[in-house]
């Protein structure tokens, strides 16, 4: 009996001690984490607030939409999923992983934060580890839609993305970027306006084309210079509804391309003007098949389109189905020594 | 002059989209502005009316379709044919395209 009440007693013992060291612990967690951030601006103690809370979120370690779309459609479709999950106050974006990281992606990147924003989720993240993918990240632009710290010699920059909201064709705003475009491939900033042509058919396809009426249109381009090898790469990103689901698809034509071919075919199809314009208007719907044009002339080079799940690539003339929709439609090209050049002044 | 339309300077060396609700320098603002009101004119004075492209950034083809097709359909479009001359040496192209547009409008309406 006595044995019982002693053993009794032990426990007892030993819980209130687990306790007394359980606050113990807690109280000096408290005054470390105190400490630590004592001293810190506001905005550092916010990143802290934000990522403790946050939903976790690891980019892929290479993270381009060229390179490895999947896995980059991938993580833009979990990150936008946050949106719809009603618990979720903020998301805290791993990049440290990452060792390669394009322009195209940041610019994704970038839509997908703003969508978050959007419905009022706070989005905060972290450099690459590797010095290349951090250095390229702030070059991009990218600091110019979130705040973070850019280290001086990459405040200098001939790469940018621009964002352009809301429902509006701005050819004004894009004009000086075709000529920065131009100067750094051909050393004179010549006008090409079969490229700034180009551009405002995106940006009118965006407008008219990509979003349902309660859905207001966004859009991204982000330019990114090469000078050594005298190549710009531009990437133009809409988060509208996809060209497979806003094309003018007559019942006929349904019945053929919707049931006895792939979604691969529609989107090639449309490339070569086969739908007419959701308008439903005679003579529209050459947006499109200009995109093609551009590049079957060689006014552009290595243009690929993802539009929902589908990857056309016009180069190799091949398509390609994503694991991942993405919700929009994305298009990439270059401009190098290899395009036609246009001199005029 | 009177009948003679240099797009670049005229009206925007940054020419836009089809609709004013697109934004600034749209095809359908080009219309009412400039070019309804010139080939009017134009006509009344029994002159040709010159349209000059160039110089400017670059057109989308929607700019082009919907200044030129009013202008069809308010106009007729043999009487539009004949009495514009467009002037694109950087893109020559364009000169057939807005023919199509002119004409086409005369098969829609």
């Amino acid at each position: 009996m006595r044995t019982w009440k002693n053993k009794q007693k032990r426990r007892q013992y030993q819980t209130h001690v687990r306790e007394l060291k359980s606050t113990r612990r807690r109280k000096l967690w408290i005054k470390t984490k105190r400490q630590k951030l004592e001293g810190k601006s506001l905005k550092q103690r916010e990143f802290y607030e934000a990522k403790r809370y946050a939903e976790h979120i690891n980019a892929p370690d290479e993270f381009s939409i060229n390179r490895n779309p999947n896995e980059a459609f991938k993580f833009i479709a979990s990150l936008k999923g946050y949106k719809n999950r009603s618990n979720v106050k903020a998301v805290f974006i791993s990049l440290r992983k990452c060792t390669y990281i394009s322009n195209g992606a940041i610019a994704l990147m970038i839509s997908a934060i703003k969508e978050l924003k959007a419905v009022g989720i706070k989005v905060s993240g972290s450099y690459p580890l590797d010095k290349a993918a951090r250095s390229k990240l702030e070059k991009s632009g990218f600091f110019n839609f979130v705040i973070g710290y850019v280290s001086e010699e990459n405040e200098i920059t001939l790469n940018t993305i621009i964002q352009q909201g809301v429902d509006v064709v701005d050819s004004a705003a894009v004009a000086p970027l075709v000529l920065k475009a131009m100067n750094v491939v051909w050393g004179q900033p010549f006008r090409n306006q079969r490229l700034q042509s180009l551009l405002i058919e995106l940006m009118a396809n965006t407008v008219n084309h990509a979003f349902t009426s309660n859905k207001r249109s966004n859009w991204y381009l982000s330019i990114s210079s090469d000078q050594s090898q005298k190549k710009v790469s531009f990437t133009f990103i809409d988060n509208g509804l996809g060209i497979n689901r806003t094309l003018n698809v007559k019942f006929v034509e349904k019945i053929k391309y919707l049931f006895l071919t792939s979604e691969e075919q529609i989107l090639k199809a449309a490339f070569d003007g086969k739908f007419g314009s959701r308008t439903k208007e005679r003579k529209r719907g050459r947006g499109l098949p200009n995109v093609k044009k551009c590049f079957t002339e060689n006014y552009i080079s290595n243009l690929v389109v993802i539009a929902n799940n589908v990857k056309f690539d016009f180069k190799s003339d091949t398509t390609q189905c994503l694991q991942y929709e993405f919700e929009g439609t994305c298009y990439y090209w270059e401009l190098d020594l290899n395009c036609v050049s246009w001199k005029i002044l | 002059m009177e009948n003679f339309i240099k797009i670049a300077k005229d009206f925007s060396a940054t020419p836009g989209a089809r609709y004013r609700n697109d934004g600034r320098f749209s095809g359908e603002e080009f219309y009412e502005t400039i070019l309804q009101k010139k080939f009017e004119s134009a006509l009344k004075n029994k002159l040709n009316l010159t349209i000059d492209l160039d110089g400017t950034y670059g057109f989308a083809t929607s700019f082009l379709n919907e200044a030129f097709n009013r202008l069809a359909i308010d106009f007729g479009a043999d009487t539009v044919w004949k009495n514009i001359t467009i002037i694109s040496s950087e893109e020559p192209y364009l000169i057939e395209e807005i023919k199509e547009y002119i004409y086409d409008a005369q098969a829609t309406h």
